[in-house]
């Protein structure tokens, strides 16, 4: 138990120090800006057609599932403003985050891990390059400005879905719809959602980075590197929601 | 780190190295006080067990690794405990050569030679580049792999790929972990002969780890054989191989 207890101590402590280091050298030249480029490229892209299948279903399901109770009450027409209200400040982000924290994040601590073993940073220190800044910062960047895009590509993708689950039992324009749905949002719904995607980027990134860029030597390490920053990057995502949660309640 | 003062390399002399000790874990000593010089030119080869500590002494002289106590001189000036970025204005001037070849698993061959020119030499012209990525690819004997990703590469053409990123650079010494490691007799002789024929183009010198006594018969000038940390025998390999010592003629039986 206490050497657990101290494992975990010294691991959030090396994921502290790791995360000083991005901060002191993230504005520090050179910048790697076409590795920022392609990562994003790579990120976003490759996570898009499951996005937009997660996002999809989200906005279906929830709208079948709500209707019954909303009808209940004869308040079928809240449907889209709530469906829309749910997805953008809640399960959009967090559905979204999580898939991305499986896919992106195990991603990246396999890929660094492997490149740990098989001495590519090494090769790449000795090449003149920092590898930290080359592998490190650019992958952090890109999933920080890549996850609130993907998420907002999955809030619009869960409210067509949405309008064609209602479409299912009644019928209804999408214009009409879209415009139900715009009335129910403001911008104090769309703001504080938007910006808490900015920090599961982030840490989506840097946990996988972290894992990845600290394994140990050995193959296994690349498995362990990998399963890790899938569990880490979930856990964090949902304090950073709680938090999230608790600070726009008070603040609005 | 050790404070004792010790006289710096001579003009000739490319790396040297004063009480190098370098430990792992829980007081595992690896590296027990390791003195050595190579001069321009010169090939020295390391040979010993499996874990005595030879990676650990190139790793050091790279920097990659920093040793607890003793000093290393590059091209005569000090590197111990330099910054990176230090460091880097010797890496310009140093090879590499990793024991599993390390290539970029992302980029094709030509990004993989180009990635050390770009970082050293950030103006270089495109054509210069070019050139330079066509001349290395040539001297290794693999030009039509430019565009080959190095997953489409075999062991040996891995290696030779890897030599030709370590002499775009046109460095004055190349480290070498284990170039004939994981590979048959014949391709391993190749890598032996390749090694033998850059040294005697470039007038670079080279450290070669190797536990392959064929590569080391082939391209060494002078010998050391690392025993318990410490540097146990020296010599060519003539002088070596008639050796009456029983450990130092394990190596060669």
């Amino acid at each position: 138990m206490f050497i657990q207890i101290r494992s975990g101590l010294s691991n959030a402590g090396d994921f502290i120090q790791f995360t000083g280091r991005f901060f002191k050298e993230v504005l520090r030249p050179p910048y790697e800006f076409k590795e920022f480029i392609r990562q994003c490229f790579s990120i976003g892209n490759r996570s898009l057609p499951l996005v937009a299948i997660t996002g999809f279903i989200m906005g279906l399901v929830l709208t079948i599932q709500t209707r019954p109770t909303l009808a209940a009450f004869g308040a079928e027409s809240w449907l889209p403003g709530m469906v829309s209200l749910s997805l953008i400040r809640e399960i959009s982000p967090v559905i979204t985050a999580l898939i991305c924290a499986g896919k992106i994040s195990s991603g990246i601590a396999a890929e660094l891990g492997s490149m740990k073993v098989t001495e590519q940073i090494d090769a790449m220190e000795v090449s003149g390059a920092d590898p930290f800044k080359y592998l490190v910062i650019t992958r952090v960047l890109a999933t920080t400005f890549m996850i609130p895009l993907l998420v907002v590509f999955a809030d619009c993708i869960g409210i067509y879905g949405g309008y064609l689950g209602m479409n299912m039992q009644s019928g209804i324009t999408l214009f009409r719809y879209v415009a139900k749905v715009f009335e129910a949002l403001s911008f104090s719904d769309i703001i504080p959602a938007t910006l808490k995607t900015f920090l599961f980027g982030f840490f989506i990134g840097m946990i996988g980075s972290h894992k990845g860029y600290t394994a140990s030597s050995g193959t296994e390490s690349v498995g362990k590197a990998a399963t890790s920053a899938v569990v880490a990057a979930s856990l964090i995502i949902f304090i950073i929601d709680m938090m999230a949660v608790q600070l726009t309640s008070l603040l609005t | 780190m050790d404070t004792q003062t010790t006289s710096p390399a001579t003009n000739d002399t490319v790396v040297k190295t004063r009480g190098l000790r370098k430990s792992f874990g829980e007081g595992h000593v690896v590296l027990d006080g390791i003195d050595l010089e190579v001069k321009t030119s010169e090939n020295l080869v390391l040979l010993g067990r499996s874990g005595s500590g030879k990676s650990v002494i190139i790793k050091c002289i790279a920097g990659l690794i920093e040793p607890d106590e003793g000093e290393i001189f590059l091209f005569g000036e000090p590197v111990s405990g330099i910054s990176n970025d230090e460091m880097n204005k010797y890496r310009i001037r140093l090879g590499f050569l990793f024991q599993n070849s390390a290539l970029y698993d992302s980029m094709t061959v030509r990004e993989n030679l180009k990635f050390p020119l770009k970082r050293h030499h950030p103006v270089l012209p495109s054509d210069e580049i070019r050139k330079r990525i066509e001349e290395s690819l040539e001297s290794v004997g693999l030009p039509e792999t430019i565009d080959l990703m190095p997953s489409e590469l075999s062991g040996g053409m891995c290696k030779r790929i890897a030599l030709a990123r370590t002499i775009i650079m046109k460095p004055d010494i190349i480290l070498y972990d284990e170039p004939t490691t994981g590979l048959d007799t014949i391709t391993a002789r190749e890598i032996s002969e390749l090694i033998v024929s850059i040294q005697q183009s470039t007038k670079c010198a080279s450290i070669i780890i190797t536990h392959d006594i064929a590569c080391a018969k082939l391209t060494s000038d002078r010998l050391l054989i690392l025993q318990d940390g410490k540097i146990g025998a020296e010599g060519s390999f003539d002088e070596l191989s008639e050796s009456k010592e029983p450990w130092v003629k394990a190596f060669f039986n």
